[in-house]
């Protein structure tokens, strides 16, 4: 035998045990707890008479004959208490001399003071009422409440097994004994410090006591006209119930009323539904003075028979029997106190508490005609709940949740967005969720609602949930529930207004605008841009103790007022989502912190599709992001228009002329749909065929100017959208050139990720630049020598077309560029007219790569770096007309990127020039120089020869034709550079040294691509030859190699 | 290092044993060791963390040269004023309706506690845990942590089940990856009643003190029981016996003996798997890596070298030797060489530190025997009446460390001349005693 089982296994009937012999506070209950585990034959015979008395205890606890009153601990013995979890105690006195007999324990309910002697025992069983068959009632419930507590800790079980074997439990066959819960501790873990992660050291249970002894007084129908019984025989027919009212007719033949009707709350029934019934039952209910109760029914199927004592009702022996029967409904009998949580859960502040003691499934059974009175009090760190009417019983009552049947959970808040009050009864989107740091400590649970994070976050899409409960984590019978409420009555919903918004889908970022009530037509960000910030400013916090104010993130899928402090332009929404589960849920990265325990996806660049995506590609995730941007995004909107209510929503979108004809289609289809559910999810007539290319965005954007020439680059995570074009006074705008290359800013972050590799995989080195840049703290983490240069390079790459563009415009209204800077004159300047001025307005993110990672930016400003980079690069370019625009409207806007989202929106708002560009009929196609000289059969083009989806091939040319036709690229001769010193700079850019030849794609996939871009009849040339040599090369060589920049 | 945590009478005697196996190079690895009670310290535990940190190097490191050194250190606990009603009730007698009275018994509250815990651990509930820092009891990182102490008495029966409670909580908080062990003695000497204890208390303690250790210490995962209700039972140390020259156990199976053997047993061992069941959890037996009879060798030869480095005035000899190396080998010149450069430094110039050898020759015999009552090295083992002759070739065969003269000496310790010459000593006797043969 091992010294271990020498010491403490074998019989302990010979050992004389100290309880001070346990090194901890709770040695006596220890003491008393291992004693009871032992078999009875083998407990140590020095304590008999404490076993003895122990039982005795139990049997007058249970039977309600001491008085049970609790004492706090106050210092210094506060002080050691604490450490131990205890900081009150228990007394149970005698009845007659209040003397203290015994304490509750921890361990095992009740336990004799240490000072306990034998003769003690005597007097006490003196003191005892028996009542065998209630007390084994009462040791049933206990057991069953006991091994409900499990989730506490062993002990619980423990305990129960001791009871078991100690007492003779059973259920009894009568009409149980009134009672009432005593809360009582119990030990979760023996222990001499708390540890973290750990409730505390004693947890509680409620056990149900008998209660004052009176049992509960019998309710007897009787007319309220003449005073007789409103009883029956036994074999008389059933009352029918349909309706909340027994009626019964009065057996008094002399009767002056005898039609008379009684609630059914009298019996105890509520009609739950259509199809269930419920029959309370009163074990464990708390005192309640003017309770009074039928006899307990003989329930077959729907069929109620209620049978009077004949003592009762004053020897009648005939008729004392009622049979009920409830049609068409299923009759289940339920403990009232059962709906109740043992233990009430209070997330947040406790002096705003709000919630409602009962499982969430049992919300309903509440009266909201007469809502309970909550009163939370943190001084005394309680809650009672007064004048608590529950459907079907016959009196209100109070129940109280004092500090042990209390788990405060200050930093749990539950909420519910969007705000039920601000978006009006037909509004069936809805997302409950839990927040705060305390969040693992609690489960979210709700009525109906999908689950898209476990235990903390649900979608509702059938309307408002009905009630929302949070468990705790470790004890299930301890939670609380919450009815969400809309605070205007239904019938004051209704409304005609309609709202327009526009939404910029980006490749890496979106944006939102809207057109406020009676606001400018101009839109600016302060006035019309919806700051993602301000989302969680329409959530209805059920629980909460602000400290959410603080956060970046709410709920896993909401910005907090914290999202992206640094940023520079706070109108950014991010194009990436997490995958949730195992379907795969898509929720808004507002972060890199994953939502939730598991280690979702990302997934990023979903606006374009990929071939190994096969035919369905990104649509999905597109419908599910842009659905999740309105949804999230229109209570803003509703609540912008209050009171006027909005019945409709005008929903406008830009598009890049790099989408062709599919993906055109495709993005239609994705609009209709997301307008189909978002119209059905918010009950809003959803209007989304507002769409215009996002190049023409710009220009519409722009606003109004004397015959001035722009070209418009707006270059965004995943293209290069440009236009050339002219405005005249009268506010016609002259379009030169447009298009789109699919050439951007995600081609750079790509290239910066290259440079940075470590662990962790390329799309998540992708995802940190992206979140540094939009959280304005990339300068600072990453703003060194090599990324400036391949920010540099992309910049010079990218201009390089542009040059091709102003290049071919010239060209095309003088016709005659030649080399050097008499390129850059136009004919009427050779006549001492000025040459036409062309500004440069680069719009988008892509372009604030620049500022973005610099060194510069601390010293310099954004600003000022942004200036100083791109005003060089168009220096040397060497077209003196050529100036960069940074005036107005640029000037007013967070980022340039804003002017697609202002031009979207006016497309919603100016009901002269509405377009659905995404639409055939209304469709605006590309025009863009050829850049390299090229010949189609006989036909030569000139590099300044325009191409693209809105051009026409010329010489007349079917497509049968066209494709039999031999064409000839001269892709080395690019147009000649006013400037030399710019031909060295571009050839460093795509990593050639001076002298070396720049890359370009091998002349059959050159051919094969422009072949594959051949269309139409009569037939087009949807991208010209430098398009192509940018897209397939320019872009990889920026990947590849590293000349530099001078 | 490995971390023992040494709690109450019990407990220091096996930490001075483990000490002094230590020195004496039965004990290989340095390891930490905390020493806690209410009772007075071991003088001779007290001795030897001085003589430690006369071996340092480095203030900021245990080192000395060619080793790493144990580190000691001692908490007495102090024992609150009055009986735990008056310290709980703040009144001189609690009443009965006190709810201090519904968690202690009046004998039991009424307990002086000054004079300790009566053989009643559940008084330890009283002692603030606050007195015992985290850092004193933190588990060593990536190795063992074994308490030692008895589960009968009230100080070690009333704090080993909350210190081993806490240093699990510690290595969960910390995320350390330490093994928790512990050396518990149940019932092993004969108590003498008349000092006011009874038996049954103590066997009473045994149960319930072990039951409360089932019950709590789940990070608890090897431990080994000495003694118990059938185990035998020797004569305890008097106080005077602990004196200097405290004699050690005389058999292989007597119950210190074992306890020593059992400490070195879990703080190495690195097989044992962690069992689920506490029960399974106990050592009941294992292959100890050294005995008593190799211990009393190692004794006897450590002394020897000791006694002779004082009594033949080697440093004397050696300075004066013509054929220095090949008598005395290369280590040790070069050893008295590189503390006399450092004394040279501390003390002002070589001229002033001409007669370092000396000094240092005078330092080892006041360091070996003591001076007045303080306890000299010698002091801290059992005398030997007869021991080994230990001729010049002796010293050459002392494994002396290497001395790397780039290393950086610490001017903080070598604060002067004399101060060289005292460390120097503490050196020669460290490696004398260790490795001498």
């Amino acid at each position: 035998m091992s010294r271990y089982q020498n010491i403490v296994g074998g019989s302990w009937e010979q050992s004389t045990l100290f309880a001070e012999s346990v090194p901890h506070l709770f040695h006596y209950d220890m003491t008393y707890l291992w004693v009871l585990e032992q078999q009875p034959d083998q407990r140590p015979k020095s304590w008999a008479s404490r076993i003895d008395a122990w039982r005795l205890l139990i049997r007058l606890f249970f039977l309600d004959q001491v008085t049970i009153k609790g004492e706090e601990l106050r210092a210094p013995l506060l002080g050691v208490g604490e450490r131990f979890g205890v900081n009150r105690i228990t007394w149970l006195r005698n009845r007659q001399s209040n003397q203290p007999m015994g304490v509750l324990s921890p361990t095992v309910i009740v336990r004799p003071l240490p000072d306990f002697e034998e003769g003690d025992l005597e007097r006490w069983k003196l003191d005892l009422k028996d009542n065998d068959d209630e007390f084994r009632h009462l040791i049933y419930v206990a057991m069953r409440d006991l091994q409900r507590a499990a989730g506490l800790g062993t002990f619980a079980v423990r305990l129960a097994e001791i009871m078991r074997r100690e007492f003779t439990a059973a259920e009894s066959t009568r009409r149980p004994p009134a009672g009432r819960a005593v809360t009582v501790p119990l030990l979760r873990r023996l222990t001499w410090e708390r540890r973290e992660g750990e409730g505390a050291p004693l947890a509680s249970v409620d056990l149900s006591v008998r209660s004052g002894g009176a049992e509960i007084p019998e309710f007897i129908p009787r007319c309220r006209a003449c005073g007789t019984l409103l009883l029956d025989e036994a074999s008389a027919p059933a009352i029918v119930i349909t309706d909340p009212v027994v009626r019964i007719t009065c057996s008094n033949s002399g009767c002056s009323s005898p039609q008379q009707e009684l609630h059914l709350d009298l019996f105890g029934i509520w009609l739950k539904s259509h199809s269930t019934a419920i029959v309370w039952t009163p074990e464990r209910v708390p005192p309640m003075p003017d309770l009074k109760l039928p006899p307990s029914p003989q329930i077959t199927g729907n069929e109620l028979l209620y049978e009077w004592n004949l003592a009762a009702i004053g020897g009648e022996d005939r008729r004392r029997f009622l049979r009920l029967q409830l049609v068409d409904r299923h009759v289940q009998q339920v403990p009232l106190m059962s709906i109740f949580f043992d233990r009430l859960l209070v997330p947040g502040n406790l002096k705003d508490f709000e919630g409602l003691p009962l499982l969430p499934e049992w919300v309903e059974a509440v009266s909201q005609s007469i809502p309970p009175e909550i009163r939370p009090s943190s001084e005394r760190q309680q809650v009672e709940f007064r004048n608590l009417k529950i459907h079907g019983w016959p009196v209100a009552f109070e129940k109280f949740y004092k500090e042990l049947s209390l788990q405060l959970e200050p930093g749990v808040s539950l909420g519910l967005f969007p705000d039920p009050s601000l978006v009006g009864p037909k509004w069936k989107w809805f997302r409950s969720f839990v927040h705060g740091p305390a969040r693992e400590a609690v489960e979210l649970t709700s009525i109906g609602g999908t689950p898209l994070i476990k235990n903390a976050l649900f979608s509702h899409e059938g309307g408002m949930p009905a009630a929302l409960g949070l468990r705790s984590s470790v004890q299930r019978s301890t939670g609380v529930a919450y009815v969400p409420k809309r605070h205007d009555p239904d019938l004051t919903w209704g409304g005609t207004a309609t709202a327009s918004i526009a939404v910029d889908f980006g490749t890496t970022n979106t944006i939102v605008y809207y057109q406020p009530k009676g606001g400018r037509i101009v839109a600016r960000a302060a006035t019309h841009g919806l700051d993602p910030r301000r989302f969680a400013e329409r959530v209805q916090w059920l629980a909460q103790n602000d400290s959410w104010a603080n956060d970046e993130v709410i709920g896993g899928f909401l910005p907090g007022p914290r999202y992206r402090p640094n940023a520079v332009d706070r109108y950014i929404i991010p194009s990436e989502v997490w995958r949730i589960g195992r379907d795969g849920i898509p929720l808004i990265r507002w972060n890199s912190v994953p939502p939730g325990s598991g280690a979702p996806s990302m997934t990023a660049q979903f606006k374009w599709d990929s071939k190994e995506l096969g035919e369905e590609g990104n649509a999905p995730t597109r419908r599910a992001y842009l659905r999740e941007v309105l949804l999230q995004s229109l209570p803003a909107v509703l609540q912008a228009f209050d009171p006027v209510r909005v019945a409709a929503v005008r929903v406008g979108t830009a598009y890049p002329l790099a989408f062709e004809h599919q993906a055109r289609v495709g993005f239609r289809s994705v609009l209709d749909e997301v307008a189909r559910e978002v119209a059905a999810l918010t009950g809003l007539e959803v209007n989304a065929a507002f769409s215009i290319n996002e190049s023409k965005a710009c220009v519409n954007a722009f606003g109004s100017f004397n015959h001035e020439t722009f070209l418009v680059a707006d270059m965004g995570g995943g293209t290069l959208d440009v236009a050339l074009f002219s405005v005249d006074p009268d506010e016609t705008i002259a379009i030169h050139q447009m298009g789109s290359l699919r050439y951007a800013g995600e081609d750079c972050v790509k290239a910066l990720s290259e440079q940075t590799p470590d662990s962790n995989d390329a799309e998540q080195r992708r995802s940190e630049l992206r979140d540094a840049i939009g959280r304005g703290e990339s300068s600072k983490k990453f703003g060194k020598h090599s990324s400036e240069k391949i920010v540099t390079q992309f910049a010079t790459i990218a201009f390089e077309f542009l040059r091709t563009m102003v290049a071919a415009y010239r060209k095309s209204k003088s016709g005659a560029v030649g080399k050097g800077r008499a390129a850059a004159k136009s004919p009427s300047e050779g006549k001492g007219v000025p040459p036409e001025e062309i500004r440069l307005v680069l719009v988008g993110n892509g372009w604030h790569l620049i500022e973005a990672f610099s060194g510069e930016t601390a010293d310099k400003g954004a600003r000022r770096v942004y200036s100083d980079v791109y005003g060089s690069i168009v220096r040397a370019v060497g077209d003196p007309m050529l100036t960069l625009y940074e005036e107005r409207p640029l000037s007013e806007l967070p980022s340039s990127k804003h002017l697609v989202v202002i031009g979207a929106l006016q497309n919603v708002t100016d009901e002269k020039a509405q377009l659905d560009e995404l639409t055939e009929e209304h469709v605006a196609l590309a025009k863009l120089p050829a850049g390299r000289p090229m010949v189609v059969g006989t036909t030569s083009l000139d590099w300044a020869s325009l191409v693209g989806e809105g051009i026409e091939l010329p010489g007349r040319l079917d497509l049968a034709s066209v494709s039999s036709l031999q064409i000839l690229v001269e892709k080395k001769k690019a147009p000649p550079a006013n400037d030399p010193a710019w031909a060295v700079r571009f050839a460093n850019s795509v990593g050639t040294g001076k002298g070396g030849e720049l890359p370009y794609p091998t002349d059959p996939d050159l051919l094969r691509e422009l072949r594959n871009g051949i269309g139409g009849e009569p037939p087009k040339m949807r991208k010209g030859p430098l398009q192509l040599i940018l897209e397939l090369e320019w872009a990889e060589a920026l990947q590849k190699r590293r000349g530099s920049v001078k | 290092m490995s971390k023992v945590v040494a709690i109450g009478g019990t407990g220091q005697l096996i930490a001075y044993h483990y000490l002094q196996l230590y020195l004496l190079g039965v004990v290989q690895e340095p390891f930490e060791l905390v020493v806690i009670d209410t009772d007075k310290i071991l003088d001779g535990i007290t001795r030897i963390q001085t003589f430690l940190s006369l071996l340092r190097t480095n203030e900021g490191q245990n080192r000395t040269l060619g080793a790493e050194l144990p580190v000691v250190t001692t908490h007495r606990i102090s024992a609150p004023e009055g009986n735990a009603f008056e310290l709980l009730s703040g009144q001189k007698n609690a009443p009965l309706d006190h709810p201090v009275r519904a968690f202690f018994d009046r004998e039991t509250g009424q307990q002086p506690l000054a004079q300790g815990l009566f053989a009643r651990p559940a008084l330890s509930s009283v002692v603030s845990p606050q007195q015992l820092s985290d850092g004193l009891l933190m588990p060593a990182k990536d190795a063992m942590t074994v308490a030692v102490g008895s589960i009968i008495g009230g100080t070690s029966g009333g704090l080993l089940d909350p210190i081993i409670d806490r240093m699990g909580l510690l290595a969960d908080r910390h995320d350390i990856k330490s093994r928790i062990r512990a050396v518990l003695f149940g019932q092993y000497f004969a108590p003498d009643e008349g000092r006011g204890i009874q038996i049954v208390r103590l066997q009473s303690n045994e149960l319930l003190v072990m039951r409360a250790a089932r019950e709590a210490l789940d990070r608890l995962d090897l431990f080994h029981v000495v003694g118990g209700p059938d185990g035998p039972r020797v004569k305890r140390l008097t106080d005077k016996e602990k004196d200097k020259g405290m004699p050690w156990p005389d058999s292989e199976s007597h119950p210190v003996w074992d306890g020593v053997k059992a400490l070195d047993f879990l703080l190495n061992d690195t097989v044992m798997p962690f069992r689920d069941r506490f029960e399974d959890r106990e050592v009941t037996s294992f292959d100890a890596r050294f005995d008593l009879k190799r211990a009393r060798q190692r004794l006897s030869f450590a002394l020897a070298m000791a006694r002779a480095l004082v009594s033949q005035r080697v440093l004397d000899h050696m300075v004066v030797e013509p054929w220095l190396r090949p008598i005395w080998g290369k280590k040790l010149p070069d050893l008295i060489s590189h503390y006399w450069r450092i004394a040279a430094k501390a003390g002002g110039g070589w001229e002033r530190v001409g007669s370092f050898p000396g000094d240092a020759q005078g330092q080892i015999e006041t360091l070996w025997v003591g001076q007045g009552d303080d306890w000299g090295i010698g002091d801290i083992f059992p005398s030997l009446a007869a021991v080994h002759a230990v001729k010049p070739g002796g010293f050459a065969r002392v494994q002396w460390p290497e001395v790397d003269s780039s290393a950086p000496w610490d001017r903080r310790l070598f604060v002067s001349a004399d101060e060289t010459a005292r460390r120097t000593a503490a050196v020669l006797l460290f490696w004398s005693l260790r490795t001498g043969v």
